[in-house]
């Protein structure tokens, strides 16, 4: 392979794992934007919908690849399962983690979901084991040379539905009337009601989006690795965390634009420097950008709010 | 005689020791426009904000509506809206971000039902309900005379058409009763004209409206009836010149005048 080539396939690498931490990282953005909350329990939710995914597929009892219309169903129904599932779950977490903090001090919120992260951690491990699960072989190992680089038929569905995902939470936020009130509520909660909006209600959907796009995310990230662990969502949550500050929290764009930067910086560093420091790549730029840059890559300095 | 659309009876809202509003008794009828009127402090934001929900007053019932008589304490904010009640601020609360039009269509929020499901099926009927917004916040933001910069954030707007766009945005709501704190603050006389003719306007379309301000001048010329808060109490309340030549009043906003030689 000659450098041009090897840094294009780190390249392609890249956007595929940063697909996944662009889908988590739209969860923690737009819960923040409305509650100014970093729900560190975000990370587990993420985990929580590779595993469902992983449950419907041992019950539909798959062991080989599918090809055609059979691996769309099967991916759209576990993606369904997991995102609603996940959504669910979601909607669980903010009625009785955090709702009955709404008015306590942020940090009251931020151990909270912690200790959320903590209970959903052991309750996979108590049901799922300690160990890795090893993810059926869903997909045929297709590929194809493009430039000299490899692209598996894998990459090409992640990309695709992340971005039919990504396309589809951007225009909801934008062109539909609970994106207004969402768009709305994370600037002025009061106002927002004093229209008429239920900001209660509003809070509850933007969790539930944001928990069924990291499900959709959790099933992608199991079947592309091949397995899942009860703590994956730990490490996986946190760079989607630094995506999501990488891109401006709070900003949904910013989110998308994140995640898919600090894949390819990951892909690259791992390529380029050593493989072994993969995962500190993640956090030097987070450490970097709070010390520089802490409105993100599309954030703009806002005015903290009393 | 017909009722009242409104009927605010003994409301009492103290914060710790200080008492904001003492046995307040306020009637509003229906196409009525009213002027609370006061020295800063009197209490005028505190009954609003205990009209609208932000506070919860301890003694005291407001009542709204004229064929149901809706009791309005205990009700949440947003609640309350849906009765029919819409107010401004005294410092607009606008949204960083959202276009002229988008706030308009925020304020639609309550008169359309589509949710996520909806939404994300894209269901006929949310397509349908989206257009029928647009359209209604397109000819609220063309009324309020903001059509040429409808797309432009509000919050890069001149103070007086943000105003404008506070007033569309909650004409939006459809209210029965609307509640302006302070609408003139801020604005140039030129401004002041015009919203008093936008208020005029509104009346046409058979609104009530309850209008804060401290300045007389601004609040005689609209008002039927106008009444005078101190000290959180009602100290006054008739037509326009009866209020103004109520020894009380003229205590209230210029002192006690000094024992006569």
């Amino acid at each position: 392979m000659t450098p041009l080539q090897v840094f294009f396939q780190q390249l392609l690498n890249g956007l595929t794992i940063g697909s996944i931490y662009a889908l988590i990282a739209l969860g923690y953005t737009m819960v923040y934007g409305v509650i100014q909350l970093i729900n560190f329990a975000h990370g587990e939710v993420f985990m929580v919908g590779a595993y469902a995914a992983l449950t419907i597929l041992l019950v539909l009892g798959i062991a080989q690849p599918l090809v055609g219309w059979l691996l769309v169903g099967v991916v759209l129904l576990c993606g369904i399962a997991s995102m609603a599932g996940c959504g669910l779950l979601g909607l669980g977490i903010e009625r009785f983690a955090y709702r009955p903090l709404r008015t306590a001090p942020r940090l009251s919120a931020l151990i909270t979901a912690i200790g959320v992260s903590f209970v959903l951690q052991n309750v996979v491990m108590l049901l799922y084991g300690a160990t890795d699960r090893r993810f059926p072989p869903v997909i045929a190992p297709l590929r194809w040379e493009v430039a000299g680089a490899t692209v598996t038929i894998l990459q090409v569905i992640i990309w695709v539905s992340s971005a039919v995902l990504m396309l589809g939470v951007q225009a909801l936020v934008m062109r539909t009337r609970l994106g207004r009130a969402m768009r709305a509520a994370s600037h002025d909660l009061t106002a927002c009601r004093l229209l008429g909006i239920p900001v209660d209600r509003v809070i509850a959907v933007t969790f539930c989006i944001g928990s069924a796009l990291a499900a959709f995310g959790g099933m992608l990230f199991g079947v592309y690795y091949n397995t899942i662990n009860f703590h994956d969502g730990y490490l996986t949550g946190l760079k989607a965390f630094t995506a999501a500050v990488l891109g401006g929290i709070g900003n949904i764009p910013g989110a998308m634009v994140g995640g898919l930067v600090l894949g390819v910086l990951e892909a690259l560093g791992a390529g380029y420097l050593s493989a072994q420091w993969k995962n500190a790549f993640a956090f030097v730029v987070l450490v970097a950008l709070l010390l520089w840059k802490p409105t993100g890559l599309l954030g703009e300095r806002v005015a903290e709010r009393a | 005689m017909p009722s009242p659309l409104l009927e605010i009876n003994r409301l009492t809202k103290r914060f710790g020791g200080v008492v904001a509003l003492s046995e307040v008794t306020v009637t509003v009828e229906a196409h009525e426009i009213v002027g609370l009127i006061g020295p800063n402090g009197a209490g005028k934001t505190t009954l609003f904000n205990c009209i609208t929900g932000l506070l919860r007053p301890e003694e005291g019932t407001i009542a709204f509506g004229r064929e149901s008589r809706e009791p309005l304490v205990g009700l949440a904010a947003h609640e309350i809206v849906q009765c029919g009640i819409a107010r401004t601020f005294q410092n607009i609360r606008l949204f960083a971000h959202l276009t002229v039009l988008e706030h308009v269509l925020v304020g639609t929020y309550i008169r359309t039902h589509a949710g996520l499901l909806s939404a994300v099926l894209r269901r006929r009927e949310a397509r349908h309900e989206e257009r029928w917004a647009l359209d209604r916040a397109m000819g609220l933001v063309e009324e309020f005379g903001l059509s040429r910069r409808a797309h432009e954030p509000a919050v890069s707007l001149p103070f007086g058409l943000q105003r404008r766009v506070e007033l569309a945005r909650a004409m939006a709501l459809e209210p029965e009763l609307l509640l302006l704190d302070e609408p003139a603050a801020g604005l140039n006389p030129t401004e002041k004209q015009d919203l008093l003719g936008v208020i005029q306007r509104l009346r046409t379309h058979g609104l009530t409206i309850v209008l804060i301000d401290h300045d007389m001048r601004f609040v005689m010329p609209v008002s039927d009836r106008v009444i005078v808060l101190d000290y959180g109490r009602v100290i006054a309340a008739g037509s326009s010149s009866a209020v103004q030549n109520d020894p009380r009043v003229i205590e209230a906003y210029l002192g006690k005048p000094s024992t006569q030689q």
